[in-house]
């Protein structure tokens, strides 16, 4: 039991560190600033968009009025 | 007479906040032209759409980010490159008249007839 807790708590930090780093921001008002050289091969994009769209239509507080495709 | 009018104005009030809450700001901000999407994923700012909207595009933002982090780590990719997908899916949702942000144009308005932004590299 004891042991269990342990690797649940150590689950639930190891998944809590990575996200805390993206969370914490220290100046919420500075702007995330636009790359115009980023560049996405297709094959990249054929791979991740099943799992964006739903990343996308999953959190619709990130994603705000996005009406399905008119 | 007065106590009728003290109603009217009570009542006006009271559905000018029920209509002041009914749509969220950045939604008014898009449809308003102040606030759009941006090829890399992100919302962009376009002139001033006043503070609390500024602060609600940065905490979006922010938001997204972390979404695009988590899963560019789960497969392996860069979360540039999140981001970039991701804008396949909401560039093509961008309405008549809303603005948007290209790699290559800058800003600019879906006008009514124009097909969604949606960048060549998205697959269909």
């Amino acid at each position: 039991m004891t042991r269990q807790r342990l690797i649940a708590f150590a689950g639930a930090a190891s998944l809590a560190v990575p996200l805390a780093g993206c969370i914490s921001v220290d100046t919420p008002d500075k702007p995330i600033e636009i790359n115009l050289n980023v560049t996405i091969r297709q094959e990249v994009v054929v791979r991740l968009q099943k799992d964006v769209e739903d990343l996308i239509n999953q959190n619709p507080d990130a994603f705000p009025q996005q009406a399905p495709k008119q | 007479m007065t106590r009728i009018i003290w109603v009217a104005l009570a009542a006006t009030a009271a559905a000018t906040a029920v209509s002041g809450h009914a749509q969220d700001p950045v939604a008014a901000a898009r449809s308003g032209g102040t606030v759009g999407e941006r090829f890399d994923g992100y919302l962009g700012i376009v002139g001033d759409p006043g503070d609390s909207v500024r602060r609600q595009v940065a905490a979006i933002n922010i938001k997204r980010r972390s979404l695009y982090s988590s899963l560019a780590a789960r497969k392996g990719v860069s979360p540039q490159e999140v981001g970039l997908t991701a804008a396949c899916t909401t560039l093509s949702r961008v309405a008549i008249g809303e603005l948007y942000f290209t790699q290559s144009g800058g800003w600019r308005r879906r006008d009514a007839g124009q097909a969604a932004p949606v960048p060549a590299y998205c697959t269909q």
